[in-house]
């Protein structure tokens, strides 16, 4: 039976509380927002809780986008304790394993488990393999790092996709891929590398590059319609297999995928014409498509191109989706924008993720620091003689504004040894991990 | 380590501005510091403090804020050293 204090519903409405609807005090009212629901039932948001003011921003864009939210309740209180993003899928292959099954959800690349131990086990796989034999679109709601599903149910309107038919509706001709040199494909590679979403406070029209798990055809055919826009016409690369990828942006260090697309170039050195990938998530530059998959973690996947316009292309090319308009496209990205924000915020932090980096000379150490916050951090031991300077450099990207700035205080410990003070201060309005570093300059 | 000037500035009497540079690598230690080229002596001419952008993996951005302490006219270098 699924969780009694779980709700799958629309937004109606995130407003700051202004009667008492719990038997909470009414005067510290203002610390609360009141969210009410589509089916008429309404909860609370405790704005004490740091992640609070993320979960109001991303309850009011989808009440705006009219999107489904994951909500559980505590009973006593009726505060929100738990909020995903559960997502429109059609049910593709289900397959057994040693605990539980991996099911594969159209359109997503990565890979969902439904794991034995879930309570539910028997009712949610029930519900899948349902939706799988009659073609319908399910509800799902899975956990914000392992992709483990949690709750399934029926998509009532209005969140069933309008035709959840396979279609193709492609031009017969494509226009011609462009021909450019490695310069052209490094500036376009650049172009969209400087759309990169901030982690902590992802806006539209950013790209969540930092966001690996999951949209990478959104994030391609993004990146197509700025080539596009530059007077450059791109194609795409898929690649299908037991896909394994090292990353820096998710706490596990490595994302586990089904298939994966990026957009490729033509590029001329030469006189020798190949494609070069560009693909953000993965690489700081082109790459050719064997380097490309040679990141990819499986050596039997197989790759396949296609011209730029295809959105979707499963495996087997029996499912094909376009998206000329790109409404999807936008729908995608402000999907996995939420969930790279919903990360962020949450108690794993905006990625990178410092176990998965390893640590550089002079780096003393990591720190994470929230929105519009100052820190103080304190280093002791060090000989007083020494002349030293410490720096920070966020890890963190954020194009478009300074993000930290910090100040360095000295205690003399006693006569040998002395202990650094360093205050960061977050100039941005989303939370930013960062190195502190220090340079002896003489001892 | 190297060290070079990367911009000359002028800031009028007490004023602060804010200046950019972009495209360093951010696995460089990088400092930032200022110099008047005009000599007054008696007080300190001016006054400065960094902030850094992660503009995205392999690059970053330093915003240094500069501030003109004195009742004249101030031209001053934007002076770095790359550490490491």
């Amino acid at each position: 039976m699924p969780n009694p204090n779980a709700l799958v519903d629309g937004v109606n409405s995130v407003a700051p509380l202004t009667e008492s609807t719990t038997a909470q005090s009414t005067a510290q009212g203002s610390q609360y927002r009141s969210v009410t629901f589509q089916s008429g039932r309404s909860a609370l948001l405790d704005l004490a809780q740091p992640r609070s003011q993320v979960w109001a921003e991303v309850l009011e864009d989808l009440r705006r986008t009219n999107q489904p939210v994951y909500i559980e309740i505590e009973p006593e209180t009726n505060l929100i304790s738990e909020l995903l993003l559960p997502i429109v899928y059609r049910v593709g292959e289900i397959t057994p394993t040693t605990d539980g099954m991996t099911v594969e959800l159209i359109i997503s690349h990565a890979i969902h488990t439904l794991q034995r131990s879930n309570p539910d086990y028997d009712e949610l796989l029930a519900t899948l393999e349902t939706a799988r034999d009659q073609r319908t679109a399910v509800i799902v709601t899975e956990t914000l790092n392992e992709h483990e599903i949690i709750d399934v149910r029926e998509a009532p309107a209005p969140f069933v996709e309008a035709d959840a038919a396979p279609q193709d509706i492609r031009p017969e001709m494509a226009p011609p891929a462009s021909v450019v040199t490695m310069q052209r494909a490094r500036e376009l590679f650049a172009l969209v590398n400087a759309r990169v979403c901030c982690a902590g406070n992802p806006t539209a029209p950013c790209i969540p590059f930092t966001y690996p798990d999951d949209g990478c055809w959104g994030r391609a055919h993004e990146m197509a319609r700025l080539m596009i826009g530059q007077g450059v016409q791109p194609e795409k690369i898929w690649i299908y297999g037991s896909l394994n990828t090292p990353t820096h942006n998710h706490p596990q260090c490595r994302v586990l995928w089904g298939w994966h697309v990026a957009p490729t170039l033509r590029v001329n050195i030469g006189g020798n014409i190949q494609p070069y990938v560009i693909d953000p998530s993965l690489f700081n530059d082109p790459v050719t498509t064997t380097t490309w998959k040679s990141v990819q973690g499986d050596p039997n996947a197989s790759l396949q191109p296609s011209d730029a316009d295809l959105f979707h292309r499963s495996k087997n090319a029996s499912w094909t989706e376009t998206d000329p308009t790109y409404s999807k496209t936008v729908q995608v990205l402000n999907t996995y924008r939420n969930l790279l924000k919903l990360r962020s915020a949450s108690t794993v932090g905006p990625p990178p993720y410092e176990t998965c980096i390893p640590r550089a000379p002079g780096v003393q150490w990591y720190g994470t620091i929230a929105a519009n916050a100052s820190h103080r951090w304190f280093t002791w031991g060090w000989p007083a003689k020494w002349h030293m300077l410490w720096t920070v450099m966020p890890l963190t990207p954020c194009p478009g504004g300074p993000q930290l700035s910090w100040t360095v205080q000295v205690e003399r410990a006693n006569s040998t040894t002395c202990t650094y003070w360093i205050t960061v201060r977050n100039l941005t309005a989303g939370p930013v991990r960062f190195e502190g570093r220090y340079d002896i300059l003489s001892r | 380590m190297r060290t070079g000037i990367q911009f000359v500035g002028t800031l009028a009497p007490g004023a602060t501005h804010r200046w950019f540079t972009w495209g360093w690598s951010p696995a460089s230690h990088v400092v930032w510091y200022m110099m008047p080229t005009s000599p007054r002596p008696g007080a300190p001419q001016i006054d400065w403090d960094v902030a850094v952008e992660r503009a995205n993996a392999t690059q970053c951005t330093y915003w240094i804020t500069v501030k003109n302490l004195t009742n004249t006219s101030l031209t001053f270098e934007g002076r770095f050293a790359v550490l490491s």
